[in-house]
Order: C-alpha cells, then sequence, then structure tokens
C-alpha cells in the first residue's frame, strides 16, 4: 500500500515546469516546421492518394462517405461519417508533418513536403 | 477480508471501472483534439494500485482495454491498452524512484500524462503518422485532467477503501 501524500507545496512549482516545458516544446518546434506543399490520404496506413497543395481539388475515397478538400494551399476533411467527426474538427492544415485523423475510418490525411525537406 | 468479500469487491472495483469508460464515451468532447479526455475510469485504476495491488490494477487495465475491444473496435481497444500500460508503468517507475515523497497529485498527473503519450504512439505506429506534432497539447491536457482526476480520486476515497477499513477492524 502507498502512504504518500495527497499534495505538496513543492507539485505546483513542479507543474509549472511541466507547463513551461509544453509551452517551450510547442513555440520552440513552429519555426521549424515549414509548410508543406502535398497532402497524403492513407487508409490503414497505405497512400491511398497524393494531392498537390497547390491545386484546389476534392477527392472521395472510394466507397467511403468521406471528402477531402484542398483550397489556398491547405487540405481538411470537409466531411465524414464517423460518429465522433474529430477528423473535421481539425479543420484545415497546411504545416509539414501535421495529419488530421479519422480513427473509425482510418484513415490519415497528412501533409508532406518535398524530398529535400524530409531531409532536413 | 475473506475471500468472498474480496472477490466482490473486486468486480465492484471492475464493474466501476467499465462504467466511468463507458460514460466517458458518452460525453460530448468538448474539444476537436483527438486524446483530451478526463480518463475517469483511472481514478479506479490507481486507486486500486495505490491501495490494494499493483497486479490488481494491472488486471483492471487489461480488462477495460478488453471491453474496449469488443464494444468499440480494435483501434480503440489496442489505444486504451497502450495509454493504461503505459500510465502505469510509468507511475510504478515514479514511485520506486520517489517512494513516498512524491504526491499523489503528481503521481496522477504524470500518469495522464503517459497515458496520452501511450497513446500518441500507438496512433503513430499503427497508422503511419506524425501524431507528435499534438504532443505540447496533450501535456498540458494531461496536467489539467490529470489533476481533476487527482483531486476526485481524493474526494472518493472514503468510499471506494470503505471495504478495506471494515474489514480491518
Amino acid at each position: 500500500m502507498y502512504k504518500n501524500v495527497f499534495f505538496k507545496n513543492r507539485d505546483i512549482i513542479i507543474i509549472l515546469m511541466i507547463i513551461a516545458a509544453a509551452v517551450i516544446l510547442y513555440f520552440g518546434t513552429r519555426p521549424f516546421i515549414k509548410e508543406g506543399n502535398s497532402a497524403q490520404i492513407l487508409l490503414d496506413g497505405r497512400v491511398i492518394k497524393t494531392l498537390d497543395l497547390k491545386k484546389d481539388t476534392t477527392f472521395s475515397p472510394e466507397g467511403m462517405d468521406v471528402v477531402f478538400e484542398v483550397s489556398n494551399g491547405r487540405a481538411r476533411f470537409v466531411s465524414s461519417d464517423c460518429p465522433d467527426k474529430i477528423c473535421v474538427n481539425t479543420g484545415f492544415i497546411n504545416k509539414k508533418g501535421q495529419s488530421a485523423v479519422c480513427l473509425p475510418n482510418k484513415l490519415v490525411l497528412k501533409i508532406t513536403g518535398s524530398d529535400v525537406d524530409t531531409v532536413l | 477480508m475473506n475471500k468472498t468479500k474480496y472477490i466482490t469487491y473486486m468486480a465492484m472495483l471492475l464493474t466501476l471501472t467499465i462504467v466511468l469508460s463507458i460514460f466517458e464515451s458518452m460525453l460530448p468532447s468538448f474539444t476537436a483534439i483527438p486524446g483530451v479526455k478526463l480518463g475517469l475510469a483511472n481514478i479506479v485504476v490507481m486507486f486500486t494500485m495505490f491501495f490494494i495491488g499493483r497486479k490488481q490494477a494491472f488486471v483492471l487495465n487489461i480488462a477495460k482495454g478488453v471491453f474496449v475491444l469488443v464494444t468499440r473496435g480494435a483501434v480503440a481497444g489496442i489505444l486504451s491498452l497502450c495509454g493504461g500500460m503505459f500510465s502505469m508503468l510509468v507511475i510504478i517507475l515514479l514511485h520506486t524512484v520517489f517512494k513516498d515523497k512524491i504526491s499523489y497529485l503528481l503521481l496522477s498527473i504524470s500518469g495522464a500524462i503517459s497515458h496520452n503519450i501511450g497513446q500518441i504512439a500507438a496512433v503513430s505506429v499503427m497508422l503511419n503518422a506524425y501524431a507528435f506534432m499534438y504532443l505540447p497539447v496533450l501535456i498540458i491536457s494531461g496536467v489539467v485532467m490529470g489533476s481533476i482526476t487527482g483531486v476526485l480520486l481524493k474526494t472518493l476515497l472514503p468510499v471506494l477503501s470503505y471495504p478495506i477499513k471494515e474489514a480491518k477492524r
């Protein structure tokens, strides 16, 4: 059986340090993330379609009630038949490495850069 | 505590874990970010780990994962298991290192953060997506949700541990 106390004053400092670390991580990595130039659509981990972010298009995977859109260099889930709509609520994404995930449909929308950028 | 009482007590804790897990999945998600959840079921798992035993908490975690697997599909089940197991591992590790110098609140927070990390690791591997972009957001969410579940654990402690006190009398 554990015999710890519930709270120590020192905890506040540790919590603030954790929050500071998260904030630094968020703003510290942002400048290094460049805008991508294509959007990959993955079904169950495999790429089923690559969309060019420079061309405005819409795309719907065969046999699925899901619609993707590329507009002004950004991509998003327009609609999905999943119950939670987390993928649609993620909204537009355009930074390299960003992704919108629809777990019920096993679909991932992922922004990728050119090969040169990927090495960096 | 005699054997019958022990079995009943464990069954009650298991039921509580599953019911809280269902209850939470019924609540509307209040953010657009996946993974930002309260983790109510973790209250019971943490209680079990702190006051009954690690083995029993391990069983609860597995049972919860299997239940999610059966009712909400393989992906959700694996996510639940990865999060739960990693969270337990981190809490045990911290407790082994710091013994009783670390507070329950911090254990609860680190449990919530590692639960999130376990889940994004699983998402990254399964769907081949870089979900680690969410890490800062999920750390903050872990701090908030971990504090809430920690406070709830403290509040519910007299009720949850009643059978233990009863048996000692």
